[in-house]
C-alpha cells in the first residue's frame, strides 16, 4: 500500500517537474523568476492606505497575486476581455508575452517584436504597439499583419515611442522620449533627431501632429473618463519625475499645463491609468535606493487623486513600470513590474 | 478529457505527398501542396463545429457542442484550452467586420456578439415575437449584415442543447446592425445549415439538410442582398453529407463532408459544381475555415478532432 502511494507520489513529482520544464522552455528561461508569496491573511498588508479616501477603493478580501514571472523588463500591459488574455511587452527579450486568464499560462505571443514598449487597443479592438527598434507605432490587423501608423515626423525618424493611449474619436496619442535609443538593451542605440514630443494621430484623417515639444522625457499618458483632461509623466529641470495635467480641446490641442505631483529626485513615476473617479494609478519605485528612499519601501503602484494627493500605495517586491485595468468588469489591476506581472482586484474601474 | 480520443490508428502521412489529399479533377492540382500533410491538432471533443480564425490573437476558436464549450487552439504553442464554458451549446462562429466574435447558441436559441471587453450582446433571439429554433451557422457580408441559418437541430434533443418545440419555420435570416432589422431572406429551405458567399458576394451557397440526401443550393445575390435564381449546386449520392463550408479566392467551395470511410473529410467543388478534390479524414467534418497569416491553412472541425492542412490557395472571407 505504502509502496503504491510512494510510486504515485513519485509519478506526480515527475509530472510536476515536466510541467515546470515546459514552462521554462516556453519563455521563463529568458530571465530569472522572482519568488512571491501572496499574503495568506486578509487584508493584504501590501495595500497601504495613505489617506482615508483610499479606503473605498481597497477590497478587504483581495490580495496581490503574482500571475507570471521570468521577464526582463515588463511593460505595456493591455487587456483583451474578448480573448480572455493580457499582452505585455518584455522589452529586453524583444517579445510580447501573453498571459492567458483561462489557463494561467504565460507564453510568447510575438518574438522579434521590435522591442515593443507601451501597448493599447484602438476603438476597433486592434492592438497598437510602440516599437523602440523601428521607432514607430504599429497596428496589428485582424489577420495578424502589421500596419505602420507613424514612424517619422517632418521627414525625420521618431525617437522611440514609449507609451500610448486612444481617445473615443479614434485618435492615438503617444509619447516619444529617447529611452529606447539610449542603448542596446531595450532597442538599438541611435541618435535622437526629434525633440521629446507628445504626438497625436488624428482618428479621422490619420494625420500626425506634435501636441507638445516642451515636456522633457514624456512617458506615461492617460485620459480622464470625459477626455477633457490628459495626464502625462515628464521631468522637471532638476530631473524629478512629474505628473502633469493638461486641458484637451475637441481638436486635440493641449493647454493649461499644471504640475499635479512632483515625485522628487527619488520617485519613479512611469506608466499611468485613470480610474472612473479621476484618480491616477501610477507605476512607482525608487531611483536611488538611498536611505529614506529604499526600493523595498517604494516599489509598486501609487494612487494620486485629482488634487495631487497620494492616497494609496500597493507595495510590490519589484518596481512597477506600467499597469492596466482588466477582467470582465475592468476592476482588476494588472501591474507589469520588472520580472513579473502582478494583479489585484480593486473597488473601481479603469476608463 | 471530455471525450475519448479516437482514431488511435490514424497517423499523419510520413511521406509526401499525403495520399489523404485526393485529386478528383486535374483542375484541383494547383491547389494541392505536395509538401504538406494533414495534421491532427487536437482530439477529445464530442462534436466539433464552427471554427473561426483570429490572426491578431494567433488562435483559433471552435465549438464542442455536446460539451457545451468553446475551445481555443493557440498557434504559437499548440496548446488547446477551454475558452468559454458553458457556451450555450455554441455552434457556428464567425467575426464581424470589427473583428468581434459572433456565435450561434443552441441553448439560448440566439446569436450573440462578444464585445471587446468580453461581455455578450444578443444580436437576435426571436422573430415576429417567436423564439428562433437554434441558430446553426453564420457569416458576415462586407456590408456588415449578419446572415445565419436557423434549423431545429439544437432543440431536437438534449445532446446539443435543450429539447424544445420549434415555433418558427426553418429560415435563413439576415440581421442588419445599422437598422436592427431581422429579415427572412429565404423561407423555402428545409433545415438550412452551412452557408457561404462567393468571393464577389454575388452568390450565396446554402446547405439544405432536411432533404435526403442533403444538397447544396445556390442563389444569386443582388445589390440589396435579395436572393434570386434559386437552383441546385450539387446533390450528392445518398451517403454524401455536406455541412459547413467556405470559398477560396478562386471561388471554389470547400465543404465539410461525410459520412463513412471514403467520404469523411472535405470535398472541394469548382464554381460550376464539379467535385475536383477530396481531403480524406478519419472522421466526418462538420465545418471548416481558412486561417494563418496568409489564410492558406485549412482548419477542419471533424467530430472528435481538429485537423489542419496547408493548401495552395487562400480563403475568400477574412475568417
Amino acid at each position: 500500500m505504502t509502496t503504491t502511494t510512494d510510486n504515485n507520489r513519485r509519478n506526480f513529482l515527475r509530472a510536476a517537474a515536466g510541467g515546470t520544464l515546459a514552462s521554462l522552455c516556453t519563455g521563463a528561461a529568458l530571465a530569472q523568476s522572482v519568488d512571491f508569496k501572496s499574503s495568506p491573511r486578509y487584508p493584504d498588508p501590501s495595500v497601504q492606505l495613505l489617506d482615508p479616501s483610499f479606503n473605498k477603493y481597497r477590497i478587504y478580501s483581495a490580495s496581490v497575486e503574482q500571475l507570471a514571472t521570468g521577464l526582463r523588463w515588463a511593460e505595456g500591459p493591455v487587456w483583451f476581455g474578448d480573448g480572455r488574455y493580457l499582452l505585455m511587452s518584455d522589452i529586453p527579450n524583444n517579445r510580447i508575452v501573453r498571459y492567458d486568464d483561462v489557463t494561467g499560462q504565460t507564453t510568447t505571443f510575438r518574438s522579434n517584436a521590435g522591442y515593443t514598449n507601451g501597448l493599447a487597443r484602438d476603438r476597433q479592438g486592434r492592438l497598437l504597439a510602440c516599437e523602440h527598434l523601428g521607432r514607430r507605432i504599429t497596428r496589428t490587423e485582424y489577420d495578424g499583419t502589421l500596419t505602420v501608423l507613424a514612424d517619422s515626423f517632418e521627414g525625420k525618424p521618431l525617437n522611440s515611442p514609449n507609451d500610448i493611449a486612444v481617445t473615443k474619436d479614434g485618435s492615438i496619442w503617444f509619447t516619444d522620449p529617447p529611452f529606447g535609443i539610449g542603448g542596446n538593451y531595450e532597442g538599438a542605440k541611435a541618435k535622437a533627431e526629434q525633440p521629446q514630443g507628445v504626438y497625436r494621430i488624428d482618428g479621422a484623417n490619420g494625420k500626425l501632429t506634435r501636441a507638445l515639444d516642451d515636456l522633457p522625457f514624456p512617458n506615461g499618458v492617460a485620459f480622464t473618463a470625459d477626455e477633457k483632461l490628459v495626464y502625462l509623466i515628464g521631468r522637471s529641470p532638476q530631473g524629478a519625475r512629474l505628473l502633469v495635467r493638461y486641458n484637451v480641446s475637441q481638436e486635440g490641442k493641449l493647454s493649461n499645463h499644471s504640475i499635479v505631483f512632483d515625485a522628487g529626485l527619488t520617485g519613479t513615476l512611469d506608466g499611468i491609468k485613470c480610474d472612473e473617479d479621476g484618480n491616477v494609478w501610477a507605476g512607482w519605485g525608487s531611483t536611488t535606493n538611498a536611505p529614506g528612499a529604499l526600493s523595498a519601501d517604494m516599489d509598486g503602484v501609487v494612487v494620486i487623486n485629482p488634487a495631487g494627493k497620494m492616497i494609496g500605495h500597493i507595495h510590490l517586491p519589484e518596481r512597477c513600470a506600467n499597469l492596466c485595468f482588466g477582467g470582465p468588469k475592468g476592476n482588476r489591476l494588472f501591474m507589469a513590474s520588472c520580472h513579473s506581472l502582478y494583479a489585484l482586484y480593486v473597488e473601481t474601474r479603469g476608463v | 478529457m471530455h471525450a475519448h480520443s479516437v482514431g488511435h490508428g490514424w497517423q499523419p502521412s510520413v511521406r509526401y505527398p499525403d495520399p489523404a489529399i485526393e485529386i478528383l479533377d486535374p483542375s484541383f492540382k494547383p491547389y494541392k501542396l505536395n509538401a504538406a500533410a494533414v495534421e491532427r491538432l487536437h482530439t477529445g471533443s464530442r462534436w466539433a463545429e464552427g471554427p473561426v480564425w483570429f490572426g491578431d490573437a494567433r488562435h483559433l476558436l471552435w465549438s464542442d457542442i455536446p460539451n457545451n464549450r468553446i475551445l481555443k487552439w493557440e498557434e504559437s504553442t499548440g496548446t488547446v484550452s477551454t475558452f468559454r464554458e458553458p457556451s450555450g451549446f455554441a455552434n457556428g462562429n464567425t467575426r464581424d467586420r470589427q473583428g468581434r466574435l459572433l456565435t450561434c447558441e443552441h441553448a439560448g436559441r440566439r446569436v450573440v456578439r462578444t464585445e471587446f471587453d468580453g461581455s455578450l450582446t444578443v444580436i437576435a433571439d426571436h422573430y415576429m415575437g417567436k423564439q428562433l429554433n437554434s441558430p446553426n451557422d453564420i457569416v458576415v457580408k462586407s456590408d456588415d449584415t449578419i446572415w445565419f441559418t436557423d434549423p431545429p437541430f439544437g432543440i431536437l434533443g438534449h445532446y446539443e442543447g435543450y429539447a424544445a418545440e420549434a415555433e418558427l419555420p426553418t429560415h435563413l435570416y439576415r440581421f442588419d446592425p445599422k437598422t436592427g432589422a431581422l429579415e427572412v431572406m429565404c423561407a423555402d429551405i428545409n433545415r438550412p445549415n452551412g452557408l457561404a458567399f462567393s468571393p464577389d458576394e454575388r452568390r450565396l451557397y446554402v446547405v439544405e439538410s432536411g432533404t435526403l440526401p442533403r444538397r447544396i443550393r445556390v442563389f444569386d445575390v443582388d445589390e440589396q442582398g435579395r436572393l434570386h435564381h434559386d437552383r441546385l449546386f450539387h446533390t450528392p449520392d445518398v451517403n454524401g453529407a455536406p455541412d459547413g463550408f467556405r470559398c477560396d479566392v478562386d471561388g471554389n467551395l470547400w465543404a465539410g463532408w461525410g459520412m463513412g470511410e471514403g467520404l469523411d473529410g472535405v470535398r472541394v467543388f469548382a464554381p460550376d459544381g464539379t467535385p475536383i478534390g477530396h481531403i480524406h479524414l478519419p472522421e466526418r467534418c462538420a465545418n471548416l475555415c481558412f486561417g494563418g497569416v496568409a489564410r492558406n491553412r485549412l482548419f477542419m472541425a471533424a467530430s472528435q478532432s481538429l485537423y489542419a492542412v496547408y493548401v495552395n490557395t487562400q480563403g475568400a472571407a477574412r475568417w
